[in-house]
């Protein structure tokens, strides 16, 4: 085990805070990207949170921040956040935990990802149970809008690989939502818009919730075929549609830290 | 019909006192005073444009919060998206529709329009969201990624719940009565200190330790506990919790009767804020 100091916030650790939260969840996403303005608002003016309560972890070695906590005494860690170390992970829980027992606080609830082993494997450490008390919904208010920005990182691929264009159709769209949008790839680049596009190369039918639900990957798009909950004209474009769904759609589950909760 | 009455708009400074006490008297103790500046008036995100408020002759009977923020939708893409905070309505004016018009509201507003924002997230109860967020918005569950963790530090607030309960039965408010048995039952649940209830012909106690064995132990995760509270019909979801054995129950075979009179004091202690 490293060495290690731990001391409570002072003015003009936000900075170094904030890029650290920004470095550890680099490979994440779900949260609002840290700037020292929504740090300061979230977690420092935060009603809940004294400056005592805010632990930051240090490696005595290179005096480098490895982690640090936000501590509230409604017993929400807002913020949980430190390099991929079990010790220091578990030096953050134990001040948190000793921090709210001497405020008489009942209990403590924190968030990580799911997909990080050591913080998950921490919070066992520290006799935390899995619990599953709040869920996360999202509604999409357009889809062109969506598709262009899941398209912006995967273009030099779709124009690579695809020379089509789609014309979607949505079913009972409410009136915010696009009833019909296009997307028209070629070499040059992708086009996401709303309306039909000229002789387009498959017409898709779909409703709100199963586009929905593929876009943010939560749905297979072949299941979506195979359901009846989408159907592509002529049907031999079925996979060519399913390999564009299915390479825009998003891939990693969202990890919302608690202090983005509200 | 109330719908020609109501007058939808965007918040003005004015309007600060009426849907600060409107949220006040709708979240009680959750959402008063300062909390509502800081998450709102204070928070460098907060848009005037995307605070709807319902109003009925002057008066504030609604609102509905978004707020606009910088939102990382995966690895490489950060966009600004909304995050749909606290509804409220008047209860007075509450299944007439107000809080789906004031969404609708806010999903016409000009800010939306012009940001071309792709989509809207939010937490909150699934059932809620089930009778009201998906039919007038479309919403579904999002890719969750997020491990919740909980501890139990103590129960300080179960033994506030026993104190409201013994307050209720020494007044004699309470129709259900106590056994005439003495009965000690142990909680042994994961992540918390174990809790001592001891069920006497007077009243009920939280100990912290038991004199002598436990009559009925119930052993189990946070999680099964957390479901039970939370679930409609409580006692079918303990006794499903017992039988794929996700709850442990001991029992001396002579308290078995017992546990049966008793599980009202359970539901009356334990169903209400434990943490």
């Amino acid at each position: 085990m490293g060495k290690y100091t731990v001391r409570n916030f002072v003015n003009g650790d936000e900075k170094r805070i904030v890029e650290l939260f920004n470095r550890v969840f680099e490979n994440f996403s779900g949260y609002v990207p840290r700037t020292v303005e929504y740090w300061r608002w979230c977690c420092l003016e935060r009603l809940d949170v004294r400056r005592d309560g805010i632990f930051l972890i240090f490696n005595e070695e290179n005096g480098a921040l490895e982690g640090y906590a936000v501590v509230g005494l409604s017993g929400n860690i807002w913020e949980f956040c430190c390099v991929p170390s079990l010790d220091v992970a578990l030096l953050l829980l134990d001040e948190a935990i000793r921090y709210l027992e001497d405020m008489g606080v009942s209990a403590v609830n924190v968030n990580v990802p799911e997909s990080c082993d050591v913080l998950n494997e921490a919070c066992r450490k520290a006799g935390f149970a899995r619990v599953d008390v709040h869920k996360m919904f999202v509604g999409v208010l357009s889809f062109s809008k969506l598709l262009s920005i899941l398209i912006e990182d995967r273009k030099n691929f779709l124009c690579g690989k695809f020379k089509e264009k789609f014309c979607i159709m949505i079913r009972d769209a409410p009136f915010w939502i696009e009833k019909t949008l296009s997307v028209d790839i070629n070499r040059d680049g992708v086009n996401v818009f709303e309306g039909s596009v000229d002789s387009p190369t498959a017409f898709v039918k779909t409703d709100v919730k199963t586009l929905s639900s593929i876009l943010f990957g939560i749905m297979n798009p072949m299941h979506a075929v195979l359901r009846f909950k989408m159907g592509v004209k002529p049907f031999w474009k079925i996979p060519r549609f399913v390999e564009f769904l299915d390479s825009v759609r998003l891939r990693d589950a969202w990890f919302w830290p608690l202090g983005d909760f509200g | 019909m109330v719908e020609e009455k109501v007058v939808y708009r965007t918040f003005k400074d004015d309007d600060k006192n009426a849907v600060e006490s409107l949220v006040k008297s709708i979240f009680g103790g959750f959402l008063q005073g300062e909390y509502w500046d800081w998450k709102y008036l204070n928070n460098p995100f907060f848009n005037r444009e995307l605070l709807a408020v319902a109003e009925v002759n002057g008066e504030i009977v609604g609102c509905n919060h978004w707020l606009l923020r910088s939102f990382k939708v995966s690895r490489s893409v950060v966009n600004d998206v909304v995050l749909a905070a606290d509804v409220a309505v008047n209860p007075d004016y509450r299944g007439k529709g107000l809080g789906s018009m004031l969404l609708r509201f806010l999903r016409s507003s000009r800010i939306v329009k012009d940001k071309r924002l792709a989509f809207i997230y939010m937490f909150a109860d699934p059932s809620l969201v089930k009778r009201f967020h998906a039919p007038a918005a479309e919403y579904i569950l999002a890719p969750d990624g997020t491990a919740q963790y909980m501890k139990v530090l103590n129960w300080k607030k179960v033994k506030q719940n026993v104190e409201l309960l013994n307050k209720a039965i020494r007044s004699g408010k309470l129709r259900k009565k106590l056994s005439n048995d003495d009965l000690k039952v142990l909680f042994r649940i994961s992540a918390a200190p174990p809790l001592y209830i001891h069920v006497k012909k007077d009243g009920i106690d939280v100990e912290e330790s038991l004199a002598g064995d436990a009559d009925i132990v119930l052993s189990g995760d946070l999680s099964v506990f957390d479901r039970i509270k939370l679930s409609k019909r409580r006692k079918w979801s303990l006794f499903k919790a017992i039988l794929t054995g996700r709850l442990k129950v001991k029992v001396k075979l002579t308290k078995l009767l017992s546990l049966f009179h008793v599980l009202w004091i359970f539901e009356e202690v334990l169903g209400r804020k434990l943490t």
